[in-house]
């Protein structure tokens, strides 16, 4: 029960009114605007439910045991057919490729899956309209919200390092290369979480969130470069592998498979084993060369010049990264103020 | 849990205006209208509360209440009309209008897996209260509302009342200047109810503005000290509750006359006790579609 009121006790006082006393007359602008940008409790509210519940503790042991097998395999079987010492080096360079693809995968299955309920579980529970009503402006609900579920991608990924040092202790891997994997992940990440935080503001429902989520996934990842080959075979019927120029290879450096192709075969020689090699050559139409060595991995972007084709495909999903989250604070505005 | 309002007192992060309320205008409507495609919700509402003040807000559901309400918390802009709370304008700051307002919707959800201080912590963060203060006002208002014992217990785990007063002390975490509460008595036991009554008189004795929607007309009219009656968009009667009480039995017999003189047919079917509230709340498409 409430404590009882009686008429004539005041609630007490404070030193101020709480709401306008809460930046020290001490603190520099600087500091004032570092910790204004940094500031977001909805950060810390994400990851301390996210952590709380099964869910978080069953997907990353579900996510380490099949990174986990796919490296035992890979190395498995790339050591059984590598007797030669000399090749050791080439395993290295094939565990990473294999285990950065297992990665890709994984994470990209899994963050529409973290992102989609996120503005849409909080309106289907009735907890978006008390956010709404606090000064907490939509793009720092947005942002928070996206950065709590990098921040889980990043702690899946940075969960699987051990992993990667076998490939490193093995000789076939570099710190640069090591580095371009990462921020390879975080912009196609980023960009899928984007798009899957546009499907969460948009739409009332988290099962409707999340398929669109993952069809938005799959456009992304296949549309391009179908898009691609119909385009070839339209323009140039009978022609089979050109890529990589014009209009069409700006297209296909949009999906994020074309651009972990050329990454991971791009710091792998053509045809030693990498798993994606296989799986999208099988896949890909014959427009798409997906084994061609790292010369071939270009695409050019018109007055930006040729690009490695993973720089571009970085660069484009970033700007679609941009694109969708800038459409989502504006979304969720027009909502929070119809 | 026996503390009283004056125990807590001592400690509570809350303000108060020392000795009368301070003259002026807290909340000032003139003309709100809100449409909702070709629906009107509200239809040129026009009123104002004093600092201290507890304004009571009668109608049936689909009146405009809610969208009132809605549109006073800065979570939606009028399309006429002009409204300022505090002196910040709803249309034109609304992130400082929600600064300045405690806002209680009818219908709500919580993070279920949060726990009881957690839950307000996490608002009061919002606010961007110090931490010490925060910490202050989390303890207090808990023990405020009975809850102390349920600091550290998962929301899944407290009754529908229990979380009704949550979300009021979330309401007051920022010890906001003017308290807006949409049927905050659904849901609540009749000794939880009388508490809230009680409170609410406190909150008003202690110079905050409150707006309060009910159902329950009799206790509307015991906790306010101006009433308005909201009748589809439109404030049919507004004033001091004694005034405008004055001649007529009460609140429920002045509502239905009012009403029924706007409406030969009458309304829907106005509550008028019991379990008022209790799915009656009206929302957006509520209002839109009526």
């Amino acid at each position: 029960m409430m404590a009882a009121p009686t008429a004539t006790a005041p609630l007490g006082n404070a030193p101020a009114s709480t709401g306008r006393a809460r930046r020290s007359p001490t603190a520099g602008g600087a500091s004032r605007l570092i910790s204004s940008l940094v500031w977001n409790p909805v950060i810390a509210k994400e990851l301390r439910l996210r952590m709380r519940g099964w869910h978080t503790a069953l997907l990353l042991t579900g996510y380490l045991c099949v990174i986990g097998g796919v490296g035992y395999l890979g190395y498995s079987g790339i050591a059984a057919s590598s007797s030669d010492v000399v090749q050791v080096g080439g395993t290295g360079s094939s565990l990473f490729t294999g285990l950065a693809a297992a990665v890709m995968v994984s994470v990209a299955l899994v963050i529409p899956g973290l992102v989609a309920p996120s503005v849409s579980g909080e309106r289907e529970r009735g907890t978006l309209e008390l956010l709404l009503a606090t000064p907490l402006r939509p793009a720092r609900i947005v942002v928070g919200k996206l950065v709590a579920a990098l921040a889980l991608v990043g702690f899946l990924v940075l969960a699987c390092a051990p992993l990667f040092c076998v490939a490193y202790l093995l000789g076939g891997v570099g710190v640069r290369e090591a580095l371009e994997l990462v921020a390879f992940i975080f912009v196609g990440t980023s960009c899928l979480a984007a798009l899957s935080m546009l499907a969460s503001v948009s739409l009332r429902r988290v099962p409707a969130a999340t398929v669109v989520s993952y069809l938005a996934m799959l456009v992304l990842a296949a549309g391009p470069f179908t898009a691609a080959y119909v385009w070839q075979a339209v323009a140039t019927p009978g022609s089979p592998t050109v890529t990589g120029t014009g209009g069409q290879g700006v297209l296909e450096a949009v999906s994020p498979i074309m651009g972990a192709d050329a990454l991971l075969n791009s710091n792998s020689a053509c045809g030693t084993g990498g798993l994606l090699t296989p799986i999208v050559g099988n896949l890909a139409p014959p427009v798409i060369n997906t084994c061609g060595g790292p010369s071939q991995y270009t695409t050019n972007l018109g007055p930006l010049g040729n690009w490695q084709t993973w720089e571009a495909t970085l660069a484009i999903d970033g700007v679609v990264a941009i694109g969708a989250l800038g459409t989502s604070v504006l979304v969720l505005t027009k909502r929070a103020l119809p | 849990m026996s503390a009283s309002l004056g125990t807590v007192a001592a400690q509570s992060g809350l303000t108060q205006v020392d000795g009368e309320p301070a003259p002026g205008v807290a909340l000032r409507a003139e003309g709100l209208v809100k449409r909702f495609g070709a629906a009107v919700a509200l239809a040129g509402v026009s009123f104002e509360v004093a600092p201290g003040e507890v304004f009571g807000l009668a109608g049936a559901n689909g009146a405009g209440k809610t969208t009132l309400l809605k549109v006073l918390a800065g979570l939606c802009r009028p399309d006429e009309g002009w409204a300022e709370v505090a002196g910040a304008d709803v249309a034109t700051e609304p992130v400082r209008v929600r600064q300045l307002v405690g806002y209680m919707p009818d219908r709500f959800g919580v993070y279920e897996s949060m726990t009881a201080g957690e839950y307000l912590s996490f608002y009061a963060s919002c606010y961007r209260l110090p931490r010490q203060h925060a910490e202050r006002a989390v303890t207090d208002l808990l023990a405020l509302m009975g809850l102390a014992a349920k600091r550290d217990e998962q929301l899944n785990a407290l009754s529908q009342g229990m979380k009704q007063r949550l979300c009021l002390a979330r309401a007051l975490v920022h010890d906001p200047e003017v308290l807006l509460l949409d049927e905050p008595a659904a849901g609540l036991d009749p000794r939880a109810r009388a508490e809230l009554r009680e409170l609410v008189a406190a909150l008003g004795e202690m110079g905050k503005a409150v707006v309060i929607s009910s159902q329950i007309l009799a206790e509307l009219a015991e906790v306010s000290t101006s009433i308005g009656i909201l009748h589809e968009g439109v404030m049919v009667a507004s004033g001091n509750a004694e005034q405008l009480l004055a001649g007529s039995e009460g609140l429920e017999e002045l509502f239905l006359s009012l009403t029924e003189r706007e409406d030969p047919e009458g309304p829907a079917g106005p509550t008028t006790g019991g379990l008022a509230g209790e799915g009656t709340g009206e929302d957006e498409e509520g209002a839109a579609t009526k």
